[in-house]
């Protein structure tokens, strides 16, 4: 959008008598225009959306009481300017009721130029390991910094300065990372290296406090998180998978924790925190894309790896230093010794070459650092088996010298790796660097490298393939050579320290300049920053909390959450499972949601708190309902942002209804939340003589609460959104915009992923019992409603007659149906054929439901019923009452009946009885179900818009 | 010379366009998608593998087969053996302990030695939310934050105060790791009920941007600042 039409205050436009006729929809597609508006009333929303054209170009936002009350005049217009800025346009208007088209619209200030700096030389704070850290990351960094140096004022931030390498130390100003953390706010630029090791743990708290640019050497951040195991245990960990991958993850936690840190890389914190994010490769652009949701991603860049070529001691000198022989043909692998770097493969193939029995050749595995034991014992006890065990070495931990003499005195460099993690390998340019013919595999990172400059083998090669290539090495001496030649003026064209620091300082300002968080943190730092002095703590908290909302309305990503959120209202289930049919579809649906992958959401499951007066995560519940290891994470108030979808999947009609939590469904409304709901019937509308009249009083309240709130509504059937349509024709409600209505099917397969349980001995001795007696089963909670009375009394009346059918009633008894459900005993007490099992656990539900004759179905109304659904999935026949639900349902595969009163009823179930045994039942196993996951996907498609993806595939 | 379609047949290839340009973008997604989960797939088979290369190579692992099963064991019989396990152990010291619970000092030594230990803190976690569970009471686990604080215009209060009642308003996780950068010098509140509890709540890292601000700590002054 170009420009920004600001309406102000709501209030105004809703007292005027007429919307100006110039602000029409064309005016503001012409204009390429949105119109931005405070809600003085939440509610005020939908009266506006009803008289602006193009509702879907009108953004509200909530007039902030809390900024009202703390904040100056001066310091408002400065927050609603940034605001404005955020939203992207070039020129904004304000206007009032009654005003005329505007002629000269203010320009904004481009964001653009926010960030940039008038002195020629920011100050630059470096944090990062540093030699002498026996880390990759700080060797590289050290080569780096004299290359930055030549734009930036650097001070480097360490751990502990005094342990920093002398010339450095000399060089740089150094600081510790408790001055950082004081003392940060000083730096115009702060540049963080993130590896996956110890060394940089700090870091994601330092980022916290000072955002800047982030270099991630690894996309998977799991072995630097838990390495501060001894505080918080796994939890940190968790913590952190779950921002970055949502409830989904979670499950996959539960094994151990190796598998945790090897599947996600749980770096979404380095994306919210920052101003911008480098990483050295394609390949860890890719698995970042295909771990995190493209929103978070926009900062990203890539920079290539930088490699100083070196000044090395020639081939003769070095192998003279070593101790190596001229002759020798010198196979050197170099690098930490670990099992990723393919070390098993390679004494295997260096056995199947015949290589073990050439004399003239040798084998150096060159380095150490992080021992893994295991390995280097695995070597050491290959190498004593070996014809010639003087033939391999292994060097163990060496100084930069003497790695320099290795890289010298090599003919062949052997770089293999596995199970990347998205680094790029400084050791493979090393040896390529120092034009040495190398063999790797093309995994990772590797497998961009010029197919020319390397001996590249497939990413999963074989041990044949390898031995292949070590013996063409080992003979071909001409085609070694031009390998490596052209290895080396690659490695010098695009891996030089001055082209990757000028692509760094590049990204850098860039990202300072373009990024919204950068105006945003710089308008906190202002406005809080200077209340620190006259605003009590906790108002201090409020005034932030109700800027980054503001800002959240404008579209930036100001949430700690990786992902665009579907909010699951469980409002009623987090209080109190009243275990009825409504809760056992939305435990269901929630539960299938939540473990749903594919969604391109991240669900979260939340509810309306009336003590806080918020809607907050259910963390806790959550937690809880999935069975995962405790997250210990707090249920924070919702931060929703523009593409959020609402889903009101329980049924809690206050929710919808009340002041203080519907004003959160309009402020989410009014910043481009897509509010749903779901309606599972309409009995009280269609069947009112069942209902009291507060019942329907309620009911019809909250029918049309979510009407005008709502962008969508989902009913469980074609009846229910057909009589949902009727009541929206017949109510003539005067909604502006009717909501879209959708339809999905309900689960069949009970608690699916519950496992059952097994029967109790009641339950067995029941079943005993019934063993040898047909029977008709009525399973659902007991009320007026379902005909209970109806059916006990044709039972009666069939035991009169002499039928040997039994009757099994499961079910729950309503508190407020109490009463009825005594009466309905009374009746059937004399009744030998009439068994009353209450309510059931789903392994004895099913176990009936396979047992039974048939199910009976009685109701005189239903908006879905789970009963049927449930008895059709495990194949019992049906007898139900001729309804347009159950029509619509089970078409042809039940058996109908029209009664009206107990005799007719009674001869009905006789004749049907007749059939049964017969065996010419109409057959339910035909009535097409589906299972719980297949119903929370219709669900999810009928509420989930089609989104762009343009962004999201643009690597993959 | 080509002439322009008429507008109505335009509309048509721009309409027929876009629901190509939809079901390509669909497509996308849907590789994107299965590309996710052949990752996940292949790194579960990776990790599997590894752990059995790791059961197989190591012979303490061979002697001791029944511990091969325990990362497959679900958390409450880890948390059972290592309840008997521990039992079993302690067992010579059952006596002294049971001489300080008569004590209420011992029994608060004892109880502040076991909070201390993990495991034992998670097993209570656990066998808590089991009886939550069974009574069905739902309580949000909400970080309370410090509210009706008082003002900093008010009395005289010091920027050193001032900065720490800010600092307050963060979770308990982000407290205990701020704790060692001594940014005020009296020490901010440990919570020892919940000290792993984590408030994923933006406005806190903003909080936290202002008060370790230039700004902020030159108005409030932070220990060991120059």
């Amino acid at each position: 959008m170009s420009m920004i039409v600001d309406l102000q205050e709501s209030e105004g436009w809703l007292a005027a008598s007429q919307w100006p006729s110039w602000l029409t929809s064309d005016w503001l597609s012409e204009n390429d225009a949105r119109l931005v508006c405070r809600l003085t009333h939440p509610d005020d929303l939908t009266a506006l959306r009803a008289i602006a054209p193009l509702p879907e170009r009108l953004l509200a936002y909530p007039d902030y009481s809390v900024l009202q009350q703390h904040l100056e005049r001066g310091d408002r217009d400065k927050l609603h300017r940034v605001f404005l800025q955020c939203l992207g346009a070039e020129q904004y208007v304000t206007i009032a009721p009654g005003s005329s088209p505007p002629t000269s619209p203010i320009r904004l200030e481009s964001r653009l130029q926010q960030g940039k700096l008038e002195s020629c030389k920011p100050q630059l704070a470096f944090v990062s390991p540093l030699p002498p850290a026996a880390s990759g990351v700080a060797g590289y960094c050290a080569e780096i910094l004299p290359y930055l140096a030549e734009n930036y004022d650097i001070t480097l931030v360490v751990a502990n300065p005094e342990d920093l390498d002398h010339s450095l130390a000399s060089m740089y100003e150094t600081i510790d990372h408790k001055q950082m953390m004081r003392d940060g706010g000083r730096f115009d630029r702060v540049m963080y290296h993130f590896g996956n090791s110890w060394f940089h743990y700090e870091y994601f708290l330092l980022l916290q406090a000072h955002p800047g640019v982030v270099v991630l050497h690894d996309a998977y951040l799991g072995h630097c998180i838990i390495s501060n195991h001894a505080q918080f245990g796994t939890t940190e960990l968790l913590q952190k998978v779950y921002a970055s991958h949502g409830w989904a993850a979670m499950p996959d936690c539960d094994g151990p924790v190796k598998q945790t840190i090897n599947l996600y890389p749980a770096c979404a914190s380095v994306f919210n925190g920052s101003y911008g994010v480098v990483v050295h490769n394609r390949h860890a652009k890719e698995i970042l894309y295909q771990s995190l949701e493209p929103e978070m991603l926009t900062t990203l860049g890539e920079v290539p790896l930088a490699r100083q070529l070196k000044r090395l001691p020639d081939r003769s000198a070095a192998r003279q230093e070593l101790g190596i022989p001229e002759e020798i043909t010198l196979y050197s692998t170099f690098g930490m010794i670990n099992p990723n770097k393919c070390l098993v493969e390679l004494m295997d193939s260096w056995v199947s070459s015949g290589l073990a029995n050439n004399p003239s050749v040798k084998l150096y595995f060159v380095g150490g650092g992080n021992r893994d034991w295991e390995m280097e014992n695995r070597i050491s006890n290959w190498i004593s088996r070996l014809p010639d065990p003087q033939q391999v070495t292994l060097t163990g931990y060496v100084s930069s010298e003497e790695y320099d003499l290795y890289l010298g005195a090599s003919d062949v460099a052997l770089q293999l790796r596995r199970n990347s993690r998205g680094e790029s390998s400084a050791a493979l340019l090393d040896c390529m660097g120092a034009g040495l013919p190398t063999i790797i595999n093309a995994h990772g990172s590797m497998s961009e490298v010029p197919d020319e400059t390397v001996l590249k083998l497939n990413d999963d090669f074989t041990a044949s393939d390898l031995a292949e290539a070590l013996t063409s090495f080992a003979t071909d001496t001409e085609s070694r050579r031009e390998v490596g030649r052209t290895a080396r003026a690659y490695v010098k064209a695009h891996h030089s320290p001055a082209t990757a620091a000028s692509a760094y300082r590049d990204h850098m300002e860039a990202s300072y300049i373009q990024s919204p968080d950068v105006l945003i943190d710089q308008l906190q730092a202002d406005i809080i920053g200077s209340k620190l002095r006259e605003l009590p703590a906790d108002k201090i908290f409020a005034c932030s909390d109700a800027i980054e909302d503001l800002m959240r309305c404008a579209g930036v990503r100001r949430t700690a959450l990786a992902g665009s959120q579907l909010f699951v209202d469980i409002s009623s289930l987090v209080q109190h499972d009243h275990q009825r049919g409504v809760q056992r579809v939305v435990r269901n649906i929630l539960r299938e949601l939540l473990l749903n992958r594919y969604l391109g959401y991240r669900v979260e499951p939340i509810f309306f708190d009336s003590a806080t007066g918020y809607f907050l995560y259910a963390r806790a519940f959550t937690n809880r309902f999935l069975h995962t290891a405790p997250l210990h994470l707090s249920d924070d108030t919702v931060e929703a942002m523009p593409g959020d979808i609402y889903l009101g999947l329980d049924l809690c009609y206050r929710v919808a209804q009340q002041a203080d939590s519907r004003q959160w469904l309009q402020f989410w409304r009014g910043r481009g939340v897509r509010i749903c709901h779901v309606v599972y019937d309409l009995l009280p509308v269609s069947l009112a003589e069942g209902f009291t009249s507060d019942e329907i009083t309620v009911y019809t309240n909250w029918l049309t609460a979510i009407t005008a709130i709502s962008d969508r509504v989902a009913c469980p059937s074609r009846t229910v959104a057909h009589e949902y349509r009727q009541w929206l024709q017949s109510e003539n409600s005067g909604a502006p915009a009717i909501p879209v209505i959708t339809e999905f099917q309900l689960g069949a397969d009970m608690e699916a992923r519950s496992g059952g349980g097994a029967l109790n001995a009641t339950e067995q001795a029941l079943l005993e019992k019934l063993q040898h007696q047909p029977y008709l089963l009525m399973a659902g909670g007991i009320t007026p409603r379902k005909g209970h009375e109806q059916v006990v009394e044709a039972f009666n009346e069939l035991q009169r007659q002499g039928c040997r059918l039994s009757l099994v009633i499961a079910g729950s008894i309503d508190e407020n149906h109490q009463h009825y459900a005594d009466r309905i005993q009374q009746l059937g007490d004399g009744s030998s054929s009439i068994y009353w099992v209450g309510c059931v656990s789903d392994a004895m539900l099913k176990v009936l439901y396979q047992r039974a004759a048939g199910t009976l179905l009685a109701s005189s109304g239903e908006g879905f019923s789970l009963s049927l659904l449930e008895a059709a999935y495990h194949g019992s026949a049906l007898l139900v009452r001729n309804l347009p639900v159950f029509r619509e349902i089970c078409g042809e595969y039940a058996w109908y009946f029209d009664a009206t009163d107990s005799t007719g009823l009674a001869t009905e179930i006789k004749t049907w009885f007749g059939a049964y045994r017969d065996g010419v039942l109409p057959d339910s196993s035909w009535i097409q179900s589906v299972d719980w996951q297949r119903s929370a996907a219709q669900l999810a498609n009928s509420v989930i818009p089609a989104r762009a993806l343009s962004g999201r595939s643009r690597l993959l | 010379m080509v002439t322009a379609p008429p507008l109505a047949e335009t509309s048509v290839q721009s309409e027929s366009v876009s629901a190509l340009q939809a079901e390509l973008e669909k497509a996308q997604w849907d590789n994107v998608q299965l590309r996710r989960e052949l990752l996940r797939w292949k790194l579960l088979a990776r990790q599997h593998e590894d752990q059995l290369r790791e059961i197989q190579s190591n012979p303490s692992w061979r002697i001791l087969s029944v511990v091969r099963i325990l990362p497959e064991l679900k958390h409450r019989w880890k948390l059972l053996l290592l309840v008997a396990a521990l039992g079993l152990v302690t067992l010579p010291f059952w006596p002294v302990l049971t001489l300080l619970i008569l004590f209420p000092a011992g029994r608060d030594l004892v109880w502040r030695t076991l909070w201390k230990i993990r495991p034992l803190r998670d097993l209570m976690g656990f066998i808590r939310q089991k009886i939550v569970r069974h009574t069905e009471v739902f309580t949000p686990s909400v970080y309370d934050r410090p509210v009706n604080v008082v003002s900093p215009a008010e009395g005289g209060m010091t920027g050193e105060r001032a900065h720490w009642l800010l600092l307050q308003q963060l979770c308990p996780q982000r407290r205990a790791m701020l704790q060692d950068y001594g940014l005020t010098t009296t020490p901010l509140v440990r919570d020892d009920e919940s000290p792993d509890l984590l408030s994923l709540s933006r406005a806190e890292m903003s909080v936290l941007r202002v008060s370790t601000n230039g700004q902020a700590t030159a108005i409030c002054g932070s220990a060991g600042s120059p």
